[in-house]
């Protein structure tokens, strides 16, 4: 049998066709002229340097009283959260009850370069925490990290039990050192010491290289002659252009907070070790004693599966829940599939809690 | 949108303008010196191996859209006909590459069409993303043209000899090849350059443009030009000149680090063309594997083999080493230049990179005591007013015992009768007792609260 049977008809029809979309979606995209993302309503309630706290309304009032706190990434921006109207975790969240706050970390400048993780995990989440508990009148709120804002979540709760009621991490690593951790393999032997030295801050480009470095075939190159398919079509072609707008929008890394995380975390992995140390304090996941739900996405290349579900082995709650989805790192927000499966998960959980 | 960094980008700026000059006159002694090298130990052709790719900028030609849609709907009638007609016969890949220079692919051309329109009337936020698009569309129409050679001779299947089928699965392969070395897939060494760039006061292509012929042995070099740089500097400007000639050393590291990386991504492709190979091997043997049937579905497997290929060898040590060695070697550039940077900006008395940095620092450590202090005073107040309002709490209880009926009988039996003093307080109630021994302190509350 050949491996190939294409007919001279069906290849001049595909590349016809190929190329009527193509020039269709050349017409389509020339009718973009701007891209809005983040589409849900919402207000700055506090404000400190560059970060931002804004609380998200809602035509509903929300049925769980302790409100949830989102905490971000550095790695580029929060609005892939509220990327668009139907792809809209924020949205989803309002809808299921809960009062949601996020941090937005903003772009960190050359000033904010002697920014350490303290800064940020004792400074700027501490008090956006403490505004909100004082707003609520209440002891405890909810936290949801995100990605890297998942290990800031562990980190805080770890240390600040007191002020966390129920902990939420989503694709969160946390073993840095599993096997199958392409990013930490790659980061082994680059010296992170001469790097921030030289850079300062490290720029999102250097960062989005290396992302999609890890699989530049498909995200380079394949996805874009899919889209051919998609960009006929004008609504289509706007909510990929708003896609491709967030992931090339990285803000550059703080150079100290990501000297510490490179070095502690990826190179060194002390958060499993219980040796990371934060404003003179040790960081041990034990401490975590409230219930715990982890979310991670089975065919995430960012965080592997096993980076993430090494959580159950480390943190100290006797209340502790996974909840895999069938995605990538992305597509757990931003797939119909996932704004029908994990907003609504995340909602039930905490209203048991 | 993203807020633009003035400040990095002046900085790069005043750091290119400085340098330029400096490398353009660096490269052409480096140029001089090898060529003398070369020159000295090899035959008079390989004098000058390397040379510097011009960029030169083609001339735009103006754009006139109803003869742009013409030539566009003629080359999809030529590109048909060709196709139809079976003017493309599979060759060898010489014969191939050959014909490739000599005609042009209609579908191509096209194609080309189209992007100078788009370039020239896409809007800003899509203009990008169309030029990605447009280098995918390339790459994929260059690889239909070439594979429909070879599959004309294989419309039939009664053709499917193995000879054929070796010959058909070794085309195609082959045709991967020549699409692996086009820009649009040398993706991660590509972008990398484009990283650099962004990064560095040095131009992300800036080692792409020397060509290095096959023959060469770049150690050799590496070696003669590592004694030329280590010789001993003397006189007025001895330290400016050993910081050149760290410099260029650097620079000569990192170039050999950046072709050890190039090294492993061209091995990637070649084990990228024979899992391809492979694979089509697999479907020809397999009944139970549905052949490819679009040439979207043969892109998209070699797309698969490529990634799991890259995947696994990505993940051993050796490239992971070979990938912080580029990554380091660039740091070192950069720094040691940065450090040069800093030195003539201190001699134009402006300030320089550390200079801010270290004022950076100190205003970080002050505003986290700061946050302390403040933290700290929060505290305090806050222990303060509790205080105040729990003795507040206290006079105000005390008020209203004091102008109570029984306290005010007994007080005023008091004033009246000196004499039983002794007698009423002993028979005073408890609280009438309290007050009377607080009263001092009550006073001196009452005191705090009226100021």
């Amino acid at each position: 049998m050949l491996p190939i049977t294409i007919r001279p008809d069906q290849a001049t029809e595909e590349i016809l066709t190929f190329n009527k979309k193509l020039a269709e979606g050349l017409e389509n995209l020339k009718e973009i002229d701007s891209i809005s993302s983040g589409v849900t309503p919402s207000e700055i309630v506090y404000q400190e340097d560059k970060m931002v706290l804004v609380r998200y309304k809602s035509d509903k009032k929300p049925t769980n009283k302790v409100p949830l706190l989102i905490v971000y990434a550095l790695v580029n921006r929060p609005y892939m959260t509220d990327i668009q109207e139907n792809r809209s975790t924020i949205r989803s969240l309002l809808d299921a009850g809960q009062d949601v706050y996020l941090i937005d970390w903003g772009y960190p400048d050359r000033a904010d370069r002697f920014l350490t993780m303290d800064d940020y995990i004792n400074g700027y989440i501490d008090r956006c925490v403490d505004h909100i508990r004082q707003k609520h009148g209440l002891d405890k709120i909810n936290i949801l990290g995100i990605c890297q804002g998942g290990t800031f979540s562990l980190c805080y709760s770890s240390l600040h039990t007191d002020k966390v009621r129920n902990l939420i991490t989503m694709v969160t690593p946390v073993d840095f050192k599993t096997p199958d951790n392409m990013l930490s393999s790659w980061v082994q032997h680059i010296n992170i010491d001469l790097l921030v030295d030289t850079l300062g801050n490290v720029s999102g480009d250097f960062l989005n290289w290396t992302f999609l470095s890890l699989k530049p075939f498909r995200l380079m190159g394949q996805k874009y002659l899919d889209m051919v398919d998609a960009i006929n079509s004008p609504e289509r072609a706007k909510n990929f252009m708003r896609m491709e707008q967030w992931i090339f929008d990285s803000p550059d890394q703080a150079g100290e907070t990501f000297r510490q995380f490179t070095k502690d975390f990826y190179q060194e992995n002390k958060l499993i070790k219980g040796e990371v140390r934060l404003g003179g304090q040790s960081v041990d996941l034990k401490n975590l004693s409230m219930p715990v739900l982890n979310i991670y996405a089975t065919e995430d290349h960012l965080v592997p599966p096993r980076a993430s579900k090494a959580l159950k082995d480390h943190a100290g709650t006797q209340d502790y829940t996974e909840l895999a989805f069938p995605g990538g790192h992305i597509g757990i927000y931003v797939s119909g599939k996932a704004h029908k499966q994990v907003p609504p998960a995340i909602g039930k959980w905490l209203d048991a809690r | 949108m993203r807020v633009p960094h003035y400040d990095s980008h002046s900085e790069r700026c005043l750091g290119s303008r400085i340098f330029n000059n400096y490398f353009l006159l660096r490269r052409n002694i480096l140029s001089a010196m090898i060529s003398q090298i070369v020159y000295k130990n090899k035959p008079q052709t390989t004098r000058t191996f390397i040379i510097v790719k011009g960029n030169p900028m083609p001339e735009k030609p103006a754009f006139n859209w109803a003869e742009n849609m013409q030539q566009y709907q003629k080359a999809y009638a030529d590109a048909c006909h060709a196709f139809l007609d079976g003017t493309n016969q599979p060759g060898t890949p010489e014969q191939n590459q050959t014909d490739d220079k000599a005609k042009v692919n209609p579908w191509l051309d096209a194609m080309n069409n189209w992007w100078q329109s788009a370039s020239d009337e896409s809007s800003e936020p899509t203009h990008d993303f169309y030029g990605k698009l447009v280098e995918q569309g390339r790459a994929f129409l260059e690889m239909t043209d070439n594979f429909s050679t070879a599959l004309h001779s294989a419309q039939d299947s009664s053709h499917a000899t193995t000879a054929h089928l070796e010959a058909l699965i070794e085309h195609a392969t082959q045709n991967f090849k020549n699409v692996f070395s086009n820009s649009a897939w040398q993706m991660p060494l590509s972008n990398w350059q484009h990283v650099t760039s962004a990064m560095s006061f040095l131009p992300g292509d800036a080692f792409q443009g020397m060509e290095i012929p096959l023959n060469f042995n770049q150690s050799d070099l590496q070696g003669n030009i590592d004694k030329i740089l280590s010789a001993p500097r003397v006189g007025q400007n001895r330290v400016k000149q050993e910081q050149q000639q760290k410099l260029l050393k650097l620079l000569l590291n990192y170039q050999s680090t950046l072709q050890e990386y190039s090294d492993a991504q061209s091995e990637i492709g070649s084990l990228s063309v024979r899992k391809f190979q492979e694979r089509l091997t697999e479907i020809a043997s397999s009944d139970d594997t549905k052949p490819l049937s679009s040439f979207k579905e043969v892109f998209d497997c070699w797309v698969d083999c490529c990634e799991s290929v890259y995947a696994e060898y990505v993940m051993t040590d050796e490239y992971s080493a070979t990938h912080g060695k580029m990554v380091n070697a660039l740091m070192e550039v950069k720094q040691h230049g940065r450090r040069m940077v800093d030195e003539t900006l201190g001699a134009l008395n402006m300030p320089t990179r550390q200079e801010l940095d270290t004022l950076h620092y100190r205003f970080h450590e002050i505003r986290r005591k700061d946050k302390v202090q403040s933290k700290g005073l929060d505290e305090v107040k806050k222990e303060l007013l509790t205080i105040i309002n729990n003795q507040a709490e206290q006079i105000k209880t005390l008020q209203k015992q004091a102008i109570s009926p029984k306290t005010r009988t007994t007080a005023s039996r008091s004033a009246a009768k000196p004499t039983e003093k002794k007698t009423t307080a002993s028979k005073a109630s408890p609280a009438s007792k309290r007050t009377t021994r607080k009263s001092p302190s009550a006073k001196a509350t009452a005191k705090i609260k009226e100021a």
